[in-house]
């Protein structure tokens, strides 16, 4: 019995903990962190479209080139295989006559 | 708005981070602001959203940081243990009742917690709070009373807990 009271009591006490409190106050330098996060953030988003645009451009032709280069290389590597080929099919044959000659 | 954030997370640094990040949201979208509502309805909304958002973060790392301590027992601590939190504006006598009343206010579910807090923290009227909660009336005044009721439950544990 004095137990569950006291269990009670000690409830209630809890519960009524909260009166007369006082409101947390932040870290004083809260807001100039605030306004240093929001200066920071201006600076970094509201970059205009003038500036940005020709970036863009300029990456965009930088890809476009590169894209090309290698294109160009690969071709041109192509019609090398294709002649060294060719060359050394003849130069077989050449030797495939000379080998029935020798014979 | 600190005041808020702190009631609900229960960490100094957390609490500053949300202010922060309440303040940087309402100035960026203060056009979308929809005058239906109040601004401080508004700015309550946002905080306690942002608050709830931090919460649940809170709770995926502590089931992180349970997953990882099976494998690794030292690195399985959480950073920030909330179990032992003093709030700053509670008197210095009721400071250990204070300690034990938000330890059992963490384990409430969202929709509880925030009524509890905005009406016995914020001391806010039940139609603000329904305001901020964007639900009745009657519905605010069922959580506070099942939220009494569930912190009563809770405090009972902590302290037949104790006298063990």
């Amino acid at each position: 019995m004095n137990k569950s009271s006291d269990k009670e009591k000690w409830v209630n006490e809890v519960l009524s903990s909260t009166e007369g409190m006082k409101k947390a106050e932040a870290n004083p330098f809260l807001y100039e962190k605030i306004i240093y996060k929001l200066q920071h953030r201006e600076t970094v988003q509201d970059i205009p479209a003038k500036v940005l645009l020709p970036k863009w451009i300029l990456a965009g032709v930088v890809i476009l080139l590169l894209n090309s280069l290698v294109l160009v290389k690969e071709m041109n590597r192509g019609k090398n295989i294709r002649n060294t080929d060719t060359q050394g099919m003849g130069m077989l044959s050449e030797l495939g006559n000379q080998t029935t000659y020798n014979y | 708005m600190f005041n808020t954030a702190i009631s609900f997370v229960q960490q100094q640094e957390w609490a500053e981070d949300i202010a922060q990040e309440v303040f940087i949201e309402i100035y960026q979208s203060i056009e979308k602001f929809n005058e239906l509502s109040s601004l401080g309805t508004w700015i309550y909304r946002v905080t306690v959203n942002k608050c709830l958002d931090q919460i649940r973060a809170q709770k995926r790392q502590k089931r992180f940081a349970f997953i990882t301590s099976l494998f690794h027992k030292d690195n399985g601590e959480l950073i920030h243990d909330t179990s032992n939190f003093e709030h700053p504006g509670i008197l210095a006598e009721r400071k250990e009742q204070a300690k034990a009343l938000f330890q059992a206010i963490q384990g409430l579910p969202e929709a509880q917690k925030t009524a509890f807090l905005l009406s016995q923290i914020e001391e806010m009227s039940q139609k603000e709070i329904a305001e901020i909660m964007n639900v009745s009336v009657k519905a605010v005044e069922s959580l506070i009373q099942r939220a009494k009721a569930s912190l009563r439950k809770k405090l009972e544990n902590i302290y037949d807990g104790r006298r063990k």
